[in-house]
């Protein structure tokens, strides 16, 4: 698949796609249901697959008329320069999101914030006085305060 | 009367006048950032209001919703960026009078508008609610089904630019609502094997996950919130530009009353909300006007138009929220989840079972407004350097934020992991163009709608007929067709004249 295919794929489709698997999913799910119990997700998938098919069809002549999205010379590498923060942060995120359960909530925190700030930009030596602000802060709240149990690992 | 007055009572005590201040401010802060919108904030504070009572949660959502609506102004006059989209309008004379060198006048015009559009916005709420909800304590569970329906496709249909977009986005928020237990037998429906879907969909980690983790998203990509950073000069609020500020606006009694009574009006019809509306009032002011000719070059009646229309439009969408279960706005859908929180059912039943609540909602947005003038003035600097604030600093925080919120709810990484994920979706949905209000509302109209369908199916034994058996039901339906239809027909007409 071509760069520019597979940027008008990425930025008409993906969502369509997104969709067609989870009403394909949810009907396989609810088809063997008693007829009151799917009559409702029934009648959504319904409407839901046909404005799939609206939508999906649109797009499709769309494209076909305006040929020119496909046209273009940017590379991979340059769009995926362009949006390396955002693709930082979802990555850096979800990493949080993996560890917390394992190393402890602070320590994964401090991790999560320093390495975000500075891949974000902000090199400045005060961003580690703002991580033990937030940190700290976030201990006072919950742990003393609000007594909201934070998830903890084998670190703190 | 009663209930007015308990509702008063409730939002003038103490615990609930700290938190109408802490919100008014906090709105002042979300609202000050471009981009960054009420929704946003209430989204990621839900979590945190399940250890308050539901009146000072709803209070302090208020609050932050009318704070917002205020201070996006801010932006708007300073640097042509609106931080929200109701003061999209206010931009078109506000800018030019800040070229002019009267950017704190302008602001003490928004600001007194603001504060009039609020209050007057707030008394037209409290004189039709109750006989408001009356009609809509009539409707049975047809009408309720077919009220909730109204609401997702009126929503469909004006939020977004493509019609179909809205309506699958709303049939994806439906379908995801669903993957509960089926309420009628109890079976569990696509959840995947996970357990914490069974009893019902935790909708706050989406709602957290939809707006604030999405926003963030963007937001990195850029080096800065403003679009133009260019502010040289010092600008402090002074108590001479209120005092004008308060004179200017006094000036234009018809303006501010038209304004008013619009945004009142349209903040109640669902969906609208104040994009729409500042625009509407600022036309109808420039039509309305004998000379319109320094409308756009920094005419204080644009501004007055657009901000007391924007304030009054908060109240007004507390008629739907409030009577019907069907949120007038976004921040109101969140509102609406906070209920959920508290072990409340939206819908008819919440203007008689909580009154006290409901009314102190609305008053609590009358003292918010009225709260903008003396914070305003406090906050003022403060709120200007917000604009310069930079993402590198602001989304690792707010990242934080959403995490700690998300987890919050029910102690669980499951719905941390949920927050990823609807994250993801709706940084999807945001790049292939898709509209994400309509699948936050199907949420959480989602479950109101399928109960009340299998009630109506149980009822009726399986006769459809029965969704067209009152005159009410058959209003509903000529709404629905209307607003899913109406627009196209209405262009295809046009097209045939040309």
């Amino acid at each position: 698949m071509g760069p520019q295919l597979l940027k008008v794929v990425f930025t008409h489709f993906t969502f369509l796609i997104v969709s067609a698997l989870f009403i394909a999913g949810f009907y396989f799910s609810a088809k063997d249901m008693s007829s009151i119990s799917k009559s409702y997700p029934m009648g959504v998938i319904l409407i839901v697959a046909v404005a799939l098919l609206w939508l999906g069809t649109t797009e499709v002549m769309k494209l076909i008329k305006n040929k020119e999205e496909f046209s273009g010379d940017q590379k991979i590498s340059e769009v995926l320069k362009e949006w390396r923060k955002p693709i930082y942060m979802v990555v850096i995120l979800l990493g949080y999101i993996l560890i917390i359960s394992y190393i402890g909530f602070y320590v994964s925190t401090i991790l999560f914030l320093s390495i975000l700030f500075f891949l974000l930009g902000y090199r400045r030596p005060t961003f580690i006085l703002i991580v033990l602000a937030i940190v700290g802060s976030s201990y006072l709240l919950f742990d003393i305060w609000l007594r909201v149990p934070l998830p903890s690992g084998i670190l703190l | 009367m009663q209930p007015i007055l308990d509702g008063l009572s409730v939002a003038l005590s103490f615990n609930s006048l700290i938190f109408l201040f802490f919100g008014v401010v906090l709105g002042f802060v979300v609202g000050a950032l471009p981009g960054f919108s009420s929704s946003n904030a209430a989204a990621i504070i839900l979590p945190f209001t399940i250890a308050m009572s539901l009146d000072t949660a709803l209070i302090f959502m208020s609050a932050i919703y009318a704070g917002a609506q205020f201070a996006g102004a801010v932006p708007a006059i300073l640097i042509n960026a609106p931080g929200t989209m109701g003061a999209a309008a206010t931009a078109l004379d506000g800018y030019p009078m800040t070229k002019q060198g009267k950017a704190a006048l302008a602001i003490g015009i928004a600001r007194m508008a603001s504060v009039i559009g609020g209050v007057i916005g707030c008394v037209i709420v409290l004189l039709v609610i109750t006989p408001m909800s009356r009609i809509a304590l009539s409707f049975g569970p047809a009408e309720m089904f077919l009220v909730a329906v109204f609401g997702l496709t009126l929503i469909s249909t004006v939020v977004g630019d493509n019609v179909k977009k809205g309506i699958l986005s709303a049939g994806i928020g439906l379908l995801v609502a669903a993957m509960s237990a089926d309420p009628y037998s109890g079976n569990a429906r696509f959840n995947m094997g996970f357990l914490e879907l069974y009893d019902k969909v935790p909708f706050v980690p989406i709602l957290i996950g939809l707006f604030a983790v999405t926003e963030m998203f963007f937001l990195a990509k850029q080096n800065s919130i403003n679009v133009e950073n260019n502010l040289t000069e010092k600008r402090n609020s002074q108590l001479k530009d209120v005092i004008d500020g308060i004179k200017v606006t006094l000036k234009y009694p018809k303006d501010i009353g038209r304004s008013s009574l619009l945004g009142t009006l349209i903040g109640a019809i669902p969906g609208t909300g104040t994009a729409i509306s500042n625009f509407v009032s600022y036309g109808i002011a420039k039509k309305a006007a004998k000379d319109n000719s320094k409308f756009g070059k920094g005419d204080p009646r644009g501004i007055i138009a657009s901000e007391s229309c924007d304030s009054a439009v908060t109240s007004g969408t507390m008629i739907p929220t409030l009577t019907l279960g069907i949120p007038g706005s976004t921040t109101a859908a969140i509102m609406l989840a906070a209920l959920y929180l508290h072990g409340v059912q939206p819908g008819p039943q919440v203007m008689s079972n909580y009154s006290t609540e409901a009314y102190a909602v609305i008053v609590a947005i009358g003292i918010a407004s009225i709260l903008i003038l003396p914070l305003g003035i406090l906050l003022a600097t403060p709120m200007i350097a917000l604009t310069r604030l930079s993402p590198k600093v602001l989304v690792p925080f707010i990242l934080f934020l959403c995490t700690v919120g998300a987890f919050s709810i029910s102690n669980s990484m499951f719905d941390v992991g949920l927050m990823f994920v609807f994250g993801l979706l709706g940084i999807i949905m945001r790049i292939n163009g898709y509209p994400v209000v309509p699948l936050v509302l199907a949420l959480i109209l989602g479950p109101i709608a399928e109960s009340n369908f299998i009630k109506a199916y149980m009822i009726s034994q399986g006769d459809f007929s029965y969704f067209f058996s009152t005159p009410i039901t058959f209003l509903l339906w000529i709404i629905i067709l209307g607003s899913l239809f109406g627009g196209p027909i209405k262009a295809f007409l046009r097209k045939r004249r040309l």
